[in-house]
């Protein structure tokens, strides 16, 4: 946030006029004293003879009590006194209950408070969320003028560049939509699996245009329909999560890679029926952009080329890549990932070994998060050239029994630790499962 | 080293550098203009105000710099004021504001935090009526709007 000097100055304890006092040790002390006792710092100032000082912490401390209800004059708005920024810092610090109370206040706040409030509406019970669609479908024209009116200051916005200002209530489905669509960016629905569905994500997706990232976690119906869906409606997506969504296939993914053309973060982990086609496809399009990819636990997706190798090569950017107990991960893949790599996890990946380990050290020497879980072939030489060469290194996963790993290549790295070595089972998982 | 920050009001303060580093404005000042000892003109902050934001400073002058984790939600950590920073903030609302926007201007992020969660705790609990009175905000609404806003947002509300 950018600093910003004070527009509203004349307030507080300002007194004009009034000789330096550095030295007046005797002031600075009553200066600290909270501004509930100024009427006794007053008193002390008279004193040391400085009316005019004396004379100012009094008027201050009468415009301190405008804020009582019995004072005299009505002070001012919060709204008008701190900045937006500031207003919007505060806002974020309220969880929906308050921001709900915030947002008839006045027509003011509530043009400031409703975005906050619609950003990311998560509900734990589904007629909440009939609720929500309802005022999205079909809100009153009486209320439109008070969400959409800027103030005098700003653009309005027809007046801003296109390329800037959020979407406007598309027109997806031929219907007019509410203005309150252009606010909803963020659907987190990881532990509401109970309420996603393609037939409800139809009601809710085609009014939210600006949607930027959507979080679906083993839900319990939810095919490429809904993929069609959101590559229509959602064009501004940047973060696709949908782990345990086990129907989802290529076909639904191209439509996505079609259609969202912001995508940086993606993820299909757990049980997708994605395959390396659209790995392929994925990796050719969004090679500059892609910086977070997750297919731990996808079946259909191999370390081959086309597959994994193919977005290892293409996507240079990438900087998180989980590929957890994927088929056919092999040593030359590891070698080709570039060194913006920070997070890599090839837990399960049962054909890697030390060769595989030197490559990557060589290609990332940022890397700070390993998971090698069950790599069974690595040994301490691979551990060794990883330490050597990634200094960075803030967590290294390994097997329950280490595998061929040992405690003397570990004790050679003494700063690891506790705080960068952790077992699989410490971290909550179960020896046995391959799930990340 | 000793700096010499000199308030709107034009009281001197001298308070060691790296607590007056705290804030990121004068510690660019400082770092454009080299170490010197003339004073440096604060002209948007009062004394009374610069007396409570050098005590934060004095206090936290050995903190870490803040890491910025993006990943944690704001709405979770809301609450989190530390004890002293909670009675450090136990002023009146006018002061309260003045600090606000000091540590805006000044540009001391932990300090600008704290007092919007400290705002924010104000807030919550309250009735639409209890802020508006607390914050002076005058309703403007029609009862019609009001009850048609209220109407579009009644999913949030918190039950």
């Amino acid at each position: 946030m950018p600093s910003r000097p004070l527009e509203n100055g004349g307030r507080g304890l300002e007194i004009a006029g009034a000789t330096p006092l550095s030295t007046d040790q005797h002031f600075k002390d009553a200066l600290s004293v909270s501004t509930n006792s100024i009427q006794s710092l007053a008193e002390s100032l008279s004193e040391l003879e400085l009316p005019q000082v004396r004379a100012a912490i009094l008027e201050s401390n009468d415009r301190c009590n405008l804020v009582n209800p019995e004072g005299m004059h009505r002070a001012k708005d919060v709204y008008d006194i701190l900045p937006p920024e500031t207003l919007d810092h505060i806002l974020t610090c309220l969880d929906r209950g308050a921001l709900f109370n915030c947002v008839t206040l006045s027509k003011q706040w509530s043009r400031r408070v409703i975005p906050h409030l619609w950003r990311s509406p998560w509900m734990s019970y589904y007629n909440a969320w009939v609720k929500l669609v309802r005022t999205l479908a079909i809100t009153s024209e009486k209320t439109h003028h008070v969400i959409l009116q800027q103030h005098p200051s700003e653009p309005t916005l027809s007046e801003r560049d296109d390329s800037q200002s959020p979407c406007l209530p598309s027109t997806v489905t031929g219907a007019k939509t509410s203005p309150y669509s252009q606010f909803v960016l963020l659907l987190d629905f990881s532990s509401l699996y109970y309420i996603v569905s393609d037939a409800f994500l139809s009601q809710l997706l085609s009014f939210t245009p600006n949607l930027s990232e959507i979080v679906v976690n083993s839900p319990k119906q939810f095919s490429d329909d809904s993929l069609l869906l959101l590559g229509k409606c959602c064009p501004q997506l940047r973060k696709l999560e949908l782990p345990g969504c086990t129907r989802i296939t290529d076909k639904g993914f191209f439509f996505i890679l079609d259609h969202c053309s912001h995508l940086v973060s993606i993820g299909l982990s757990n049980g997708t029926r994605i395959s390396d086609r659209s790995i392929q496809k994925m990796a050719h399009m969004f090679s500059g952009q892609l910086q977070s990819f997750n297919v731990s636990n996808a079946a259909l997706v191999t370390g081959l080329d086309p597959g994994l190798t193919t977005l290892a090569i293409w996507c240079r950017n990438l900087v998180s890549v989980n590929m957890a107990n994927c088929q056919l991960v092999r040593d030359p893949l590891l070698g080709h990932f570039s060194d913006s790599l920070l997070e890599l996890n090839i837990a399960h990946c049962l054909e890697v070994t030390d060769k595989g380990m030197v490559a990557l050290a060589e290609a990332c020497p940022r890397l700070r998060v390993l998971d090698m879980t069950a790599c069974s072939l690595v040994t301490d030489q691979g551990v060794y050239t990883i330490g050597q060469s990634c200094q960075g290194l803030r967590r290294l996963v390994l097997d329950d029994r280490y595998g061929r790993v040992t405690e003397e290549v570990l004790v050679q790295f003494p700063s690891w630790g506790k705080e960068v070595l952790q077992r699989r089972r410490e971290l909550g998982w179960k020896s046995g499962s391959s799930r990340v | 080293m000793t700096i010499t920050l000199t308030s709107l009001d034009n009281v001197e303060f001298k308070v060691d550098k790296d607590v007056a580093e705290r804030s990121i404005l004068i510690k660019n000042m400082i770092d454009d203009i080299g170490e010197t000892d003339a004073p440096i003109p604060l002209p948007n902050v009062s004394s009374a105000v610069l007396t409570k934001v050098i005590e934060y400073c004095e206090h936290h002058r050995h903190d870490p710099p803040q890491v910025q984790d993006e990943s944690d939600d704001p709405r979770k950590r809301s609450n989190d004021i530390e004890e002293w920073d909670m009675k450090f903030m136990q002023v009146d609302q006018e002061m309260l504001f003045e600090i606000i926007l000091a540590a805006n201007y000044l540009d001391i992020k932990p300090l600008l935090d704290v007092g919007c969660k400290t705002v924010a705790n104000i807030i919550k609990g309250k009735t639409p009526e209890e802020i508006r009175k607390v914050f002076n905000i005058v309703n403007d609404f029609t009862p019609e709007e009001e009850a048609q806003i209220k109407k579009e947002n009644e999913w949030a509300e918190d039950r």
